[in-house]
């Protein structure tokens, strides 16, 4: 009797393992080959935006036909100002990108837009490439690629730069001293709570203004409009006869230095670093607590502009015999502080820049007490006109006094006459 | 503006006999019920003109409630079965007619869920400590082992617990007490599962004191009755019993019912129209010519009982057990970054989203939804082609400064949504009956359950990593920060089998002790019981969400509460055959941790005011147990007040993912119960059931609402007018007619009939309220389509059954059994769904209810064998 019960157990103890075995898996899916995009006959953004004719252009992925435009984008929905829709731009030209759908493409990816079945037409002005579909027309190349912003006056936003046909719409750019207009104080960038986009306007000290339009939806939307001067940074676009500045990354505002007329306090700096980005071409250069001025001759240090480069420059005018000062603001010393600019030079004759530290100067260039900074290198005969040539890194506690403490500042004196006519240039000074 | 005066209560059309002490004959109540309330505010049939579609994940995350249920196999199935397998368990007319025929249907026994019915394996309670209800799931497939659970419904004296205001289920698995043989079946079928195996072997109780139980099935099919799901589902059952002295026996019971089982999601009727099938299923899509689900379910959560039985003198038993679960418990479903949403039938994609605005495009996408499968269901393959394109650098991978990681990041993934259980239950119960026919019952428990809750990639579609972020916390947010699931490792990037997203345990313990008095006099037996359970829960958070980060990580302060509850009741014999039976209970039970958190996936919040709910239960009964006819008539009213609803959905008028919350939510069921089994002659026997009730919320609750991402209140004190609304997903009335003949040969054959009405859409609370009523005059339309409850058309079945013994050699049994469900094919009988919780107050028809249909005509035969 037992002895039949327990053959019986020995079988049927082996079922629950086969069940074990036989249900606790799961299917597995395989990966499916995946499919490509192709690619064919490239055009630059500058030549897309031209085959524009008055009439939609709807790409079609006919053998031989344009389709496709690399890229890389400039301004992406991640802080929530732009929905639907990204910037991107290539070495010709930039253009606004209507997506489908939102999200999927980030500020720095370097993309390859497969055009069919996607739409270039204008939207009041502003070129775009509709029905983008980040999945199914494009193609991250890379990742993390960094535009240069172009750095721009607000008075160059007009119709035949950024309006429709204008080579630099919906660019990435940036302007050096600008501030919210006064009218504006007290507001937001736009209604966080009724999530209504706003417009705002940004002026320089020169009274142009242009508008800052930003979405309810954006992260910074409830943030109050900054009170102060400084760089801007944002994409260039257009809407029927303005440009409209859209903020990438609210990072890239930092209005905090004095308004326009205030007067700059001066207090003596640590370190400095100045691109000459917002001067003006021709025009005597006046930054902030910097002292331009002449001990001879009728004209100082003025702004030279080519192409996107901005600097400082000193040429005589009609041969008068000069001497200019560019003079930093007030430094405080410390002993690992270095020196460091570049400068260029056109049509060599004599070297007319040298290079002066002053722990005295008090704003009037003649009763101060100068130093010569020797060590530093400076376009000469041998460089070629226009190029630029850094200077070296400069010690500074070699040329001030031993057991200096206290504060100095460094000028560029330029001398020139009718037989010692080379112009001389100077950018990216650093002290730090 | 305040004028909640201009909103009054909806009627009810009360019947006469709620009260729970009653003394009133069947047939004045059974006036009442017919007496219904024709007036303006009487809830309209709304029905099925709405339709359009949907998005919120919401529901799709409340597990229960959102799949098919199918009649004959309940345990088939994995939520919705908290009571109807109870019901099947039965041998009450009623409540096995009410188990197998109105199950398919949802019905529920008195119109309560399975939090309010106490479920018992071998004397030990088996009801979640988080949830309320006992999952049959975790026996599935053990049909032969539980088949003869001890059940009784509504308030009575249990030898085992306090027992729920529903009622009580116990299934004795000890090794001794299942009837010796063995059982071999086959079945087949094309409902959930088109095959099940079955063996099971007793040896009874043998001459060495061993007695021991073996059963094991499979269960399976490729596709079963809706598109795209199928099911896998083995099971396997051991129990053991040793007879070590007369006083003394030990036993040792385990099983499980590892389970993977592909899903039905529910859809919208335009959906639904648009393939021309209500089983449309937005859950799967075609992958390399097969269809892939995308709600996959993975269960297996095996439970073991060690059990002391012991029994000193023949009057008194005193059994202890330990009883000890574990295992996983996961569903998988679609999750995606910055990427278009996924699902089939995103509102967005059906063409009544640009009916008005651009109506080509609604017929383009018509025609697609039509006759394209990578519109109307998941497209797989371009999930998998987004992903193999999407490079991307993260920076300060896992928070280590300068580690960077470039590759191609998902933006679609499979996740494993997890609920992992671990549970130990400690149980004793002493039971003596005295010599005057008094029979004392004492018993205590102590339970503590952890739900380990987190998500794991399960397959990231051809991607090379998942970066692991909020992305709803980003937008809100200007802290580059908000958007880290867990400061502790930011920017965590995630592969195949890698926790992410949330990561937090719920616990709980209870204690409870009860007793219970029965006593027997000649022409009346009564009883008396009382129970007092302490209750504790709280959150264990192991991420620091960014938004929450003081309010996310480690443990959460107690909850903490003391229920107490007392029962009594009697039956009065007019004859050996009649009996007058009545019952009653009153108390209180414990918030469950389920429904008390607000967010629990990113922080520890609860609702406001957190208290027991209190309850009263009474019915008062008619039996008969003549030779020709059996039956019994109920009545019944239950009353239940304080309760707690939560839920967290997109608000449209806030523009947020909100958490609402409601307390003071009051409910009320009341209804009789009708079951009679009359043979007719020899061979003929009819059955005849009815339940008719009325199960309405009974309160205005006080809503609270909470924007997710910041836990600020949006509103607080916000009055829900839901007095009267019924509660839905139910049949509120049903009526089975069943006609058997038994021939003489050992063959039978069957037909019944079972109607269904008074179904119901469950309310959306929001919509009952002031402020989404706004500036609405009560003339405009459009304060009734905010108001009106939708009620569902009634309908009916028809089931066959045939059934046929033989026997070989005195020795062996061959039985076969057939059904046919569904006959006549009625695939118009809605049994399911909710109203949508995402509404627009003056869009109602934007997000209309989502819905899922009973089955059509289906088969299911099966082959017995035992010996």
């Amino acid at each position: 009797m037992l002895r039949t019960h327990c053959n019986h157990l020995k079988a049927l103890l082996a079922l629950p393992l086969l069940l074990v075995l036989a249900t606790g898996c799961k299917k597995e899916f395989d990966t499916p080959p995946v499919r490509s995009i192709p690619q064919g006959s490239v055009v630059t953004i500058a030549q897309l935006k031209a085959m524009y004719q008055g009439l939609p252009v709807h790409f079609s992925d006919t053998a031989g036909a344009v389709n496709t435009v690399y890229a890389v984008v400039t301004a992406d929905e991640q802080n929530g100002n732009l929905y639907k829709n990204i910037y991107v731009q290539d070495h010709t030209g930039a253009i606004a990108v209507r997506l489908l759908a939102s999200g999927g493409l980030y500020q720095g990816d370097s993309i390859r837009i497969y055009l069919p079945g996607t739409v270039l037409s204008p939207y009041n002005g502003l070129m775009q490439i509709d029905s983008v579909s980040a999945d199914n027309n494009v193609v991250k190349q890379a990742t993390g690629v960094s535009v240069a912003p172009r750095t721009t006056l607000i008075n160059e936003l007009t119709a035949a730069n950024f309006g429709l046909g204008g080579p630099l719409q919906s660019m990435l750019v940036k302007f050096n001293d600008v501030e919210f207009a006064a009218s504006d104080t007290g507001l937001t960038y736009a209604n966080a709570v009724t999530q209504q986009t706003m417009n705002r306007t940004l002026e320089n000290c020169g009274g142009n203004t242009a508008v800052v339009r930003s979405s309810g939806y954006a992260n910074f939307a409830g943030q109050h409009l900054p009170t102060g001067k400084g760089p801007f940074t944002g994409i260039a676009s257009w809407f029927g006869s303005a440009a409209q500045l859209y903020i990438r990354d609210i990072n890239e505002v930092q209005l905090t230095g004095p308004r326009c007329g205030a007067t700059p306090s001066c207090a003596p700096v640590a370190s400095l670093s100045e691109d000459f980005s917002s001067v003006v071409g021709g025009q005597a250069i006046a930054l902030d607590c910097w002292k331009n001025t002449y001990t001879q001759g009728s004209v100082a240090w003025r702004g030279n502009v080519t192409g996107n480069d901005r600097s400082a420059e000193a040429r005589l005018s009609l041969g008068q015999a000069s001497t200019m000062w560019l003079v930093t603001p007030q430094l405080i010393f410390s002993p690992s502080l270095h020196l460091s600019f570049s400068s260029a030079k056109v049509n060599w004759v004599s070297n007319g820049l040298t290079v002066w530290v002053s722990t005295n100067f008090t704003g009037d260039v003649a009763s101060a007490t100068w130093t010569q900074v020797n060590g530093a290198t400076i376009a000469g005969q041998a460089d070629a006109d226009n190029t630029w040539v850094p200077s070296g890194s400069i010690a500074l506690s070699g040329i001030l006094p031993s057991g200096f403490s206290g504060n100095f500042v460094v000028a560029f004196k330029y001398q020139g006459d009718a037989a010692n006519s080379t112009t001389f240039r100077i950018d990216n000074v650093q002290v730090n | 503006m305040q004028r909640p005066y201009t909103m009054p209560d909806r009627r009810s059309g009360r019947p006469a006999f709620l009260l729970p002490v009653l003394a009133l004959a069947l047939l004045s109540s059974l006036h009442a019920f017919a007496q219904q309330d024709t007036s303006r505010s009487a809830i309209r049939d709304s029905s099925l003109l709405r339709t359009l579609p949907d998005t919120t994940t919401t529901q799709q995350d409340i597990r229960a409630g959102s799949y098919s249920v199918e009649a004959s196999d309940l345990d088939a199935d994995i939520a919705g079965q908290d009571v109807s397998g109870i019901l099947r368990s039965s041998r009450d007319v009623f409540n096995a007619t009410a188990g197998f025929n109105f199950g398919a249907a949802r019905f529920r026994v008195r119109g309560l869920g399975g939090e309010y019915s106490t479920v018992s394996l071998n004397g030990v309670p088996m009801n979640d400590l988080e949830t309320g209800y006992a999952s049959w799931s975790l026996w599935g497939g053990l049909n032969d082992v539980t088949r003869w659970a001890e059940t009784h419904t509504g308030v009575s004296a249990s030898p085992y617990n306090f027992g729920g205001i529903s009622g009580w289920t116990n299934i004795e698995m000890r090794a001794s007490q299942l009837r010796r043989g063995t059982r071999l079946s086959y079945a087949f079928s094309d409902r959930t599962y088109s095959n099940r195996a079955m063996a099971t072997y007793n040896t009874g109780l043998m001459a060495n004191g061993w007695a021991f139980s073996l059963s094991g099935s499979m269960r399976w099919s490729n596709e079963g009755y809706v598109p795209g799901t199928f099911y896998s589902m083995g099971a396997y059952f051991l129990s053991a019993e040793k007879k070590i002295n007369a006083k003394h026996s030990i036993g040792f019971t385990g099983f499980a019912a590892p389970s993977v089982s592909g899903r039905a999601g529910l859809a919208v009727a335009e959906a639904q129209t648009l393939t021309g099938s209500h089983y449309y299923n937005p859950s799967w899509g075609w992958q390399d010519g097969k269809r892939r689900n995308a709600n996959v379910s993975n269960d297996n959560k095996p439970v073991f009982i060690l059990s002391h039985y012991f029994k000193p003198d023949e009057r008194t038993s005193w059994n202890t057990s330990v009883l000890y679960t574990f295992g996983r418990d996961g569903y998988t479903a679609l999750n995606w970054y910055d990427a278009p949403d996924p699902r089939p039938d995103y509102y967005r994609y059906l063409p009544s989203y640009y009916s008005d605005s651009y109506p080509s495009i609604a017929a383009q996408l018509a025609n697609a939804w039509q006759n394209d499968p990578n519109t109307s269901q998941i497209n797989w393959g371009q999930l998998y082609f987004a992903n193999g394109k999407n490079l991307y650098t993260v920076q300060n991978v896992d928070g280590v400064q300068g580690s960077t990681i470039t590759g191609m990041r998902s933006r679609y993934i499979v996740e494993d949504r997890r609920a992992d259980p671990t549970m130990i239950t400690a149980n004793t119960v002493w039971r003596r009956t005295l010599k005057d026919q008094l029979t004392l019952t004492l018993g205590g428990s102590f339970q503590s359950q952890k739900t380990h809750y987190f998500k794991v990639i399960d397959d990231l579609l051809g991607g090379d990593y998942w970066l692991d972020l909020d992305q709803f916390a980003s937008r809100d947010s200007d802290n580059p920060n908000a958007a880290q699931n867990n400061l502790e490792e930011p920017n965590h990037v995630v592969r195949k089998g890698d926790t992410f997203g949330y990561d937090y345990d719920i616990r709980v313990r209870e204690a409870n002790l009860f007793g219970q008095v029965e006593k027997k006099w000649r022409k009346f037996e009564g009883y008396f019981g009382a129970s007092l359970t302490s209750s504790t829960f709280w959150r264990d958070g192991h991420f620091r969400k960014a938004l929450f980060p003081e309010t996310s990580y480690g443990d959460s302060p107690k909850q903490s509460f003391m229920p107490a509850a007392v029962k009594a009741g009697g039956v009065y014999k007019l004859s050996g055959r009649e009996y007058i039976t009545a019952n009653a209970a009153y108390g209180a039970t414990a918030p469950t941790a389920r429904l008390a958190y607000l967010s629990p996936r990113t922080r520890q919040a609860v609702i406001p005011d957190l208290a027991t709910e209190k309850f009263l239960s009474g019915d008062i009964g008619y039996e008969v147990r003549m030779p020709r006819v059996k039956g019994r008539a109920t009545l019944y009213y239950i009353n239940t007040t304080d309760g707690i609803w939560s839920r967290s959905f997109y608000h449209d008028v806030y523009r947020t993912y909100v958490n609402y919350a409601m307390t003071g939510v009051a409910r009320q069921s009341s209804g009789v119960e009708l079951g009679a089994e009359v043979k007719l002659s020899p061979t003929w026997q009819l059955t005849a059931v009815y339940a008719d009730g009325q199960s309405i919320y009974n309160s205005r609750p006080t809503a609270t609402i909470t924007r997710d991402n910041s836990d600020t209140a949006l509103a607080t004190n916000r009055t829900v007018y839901w007095k009267n609304y019924r509660i839905g997903g139910m049949p509120q009335r049903a009526a089975s007619l069943g006609l058997r003949y038994n021939a003489p040969k050992y063959w039978s054959l069957g037909a019944d009939v079972n109607y269904f009405g008074n179904i119901y859409l469950d309310p959306n609370p929001d919509r009952r309220t002031v402020e989404a009523l706004g500036n609405l005059v009560e003339e405009d339309p459009q304060w009734n389509d905010l108001l009106e409850q939708t009620k569902l058309k009634d309908g009916y079945v028809v089931n066959l059954f045939f059934t046929k013994t033989w026997r070989l050699k005195r020795k062996y049994r061959i039985g076969l059994n057939l059904t046919v469900n569904n006959l006549l094919d009625n695939t118009d009988l809605i049994t399911g769904g909710y109203e949508q919780l995402r509404y627009v107050p003056k869009e109602i028809d934007k997000f209309p209810p989502k819905l899922s249909y009973m089955y059509g005509r289906t088969f299911f035969a099966m082959l017995t064998l035992s010996f």
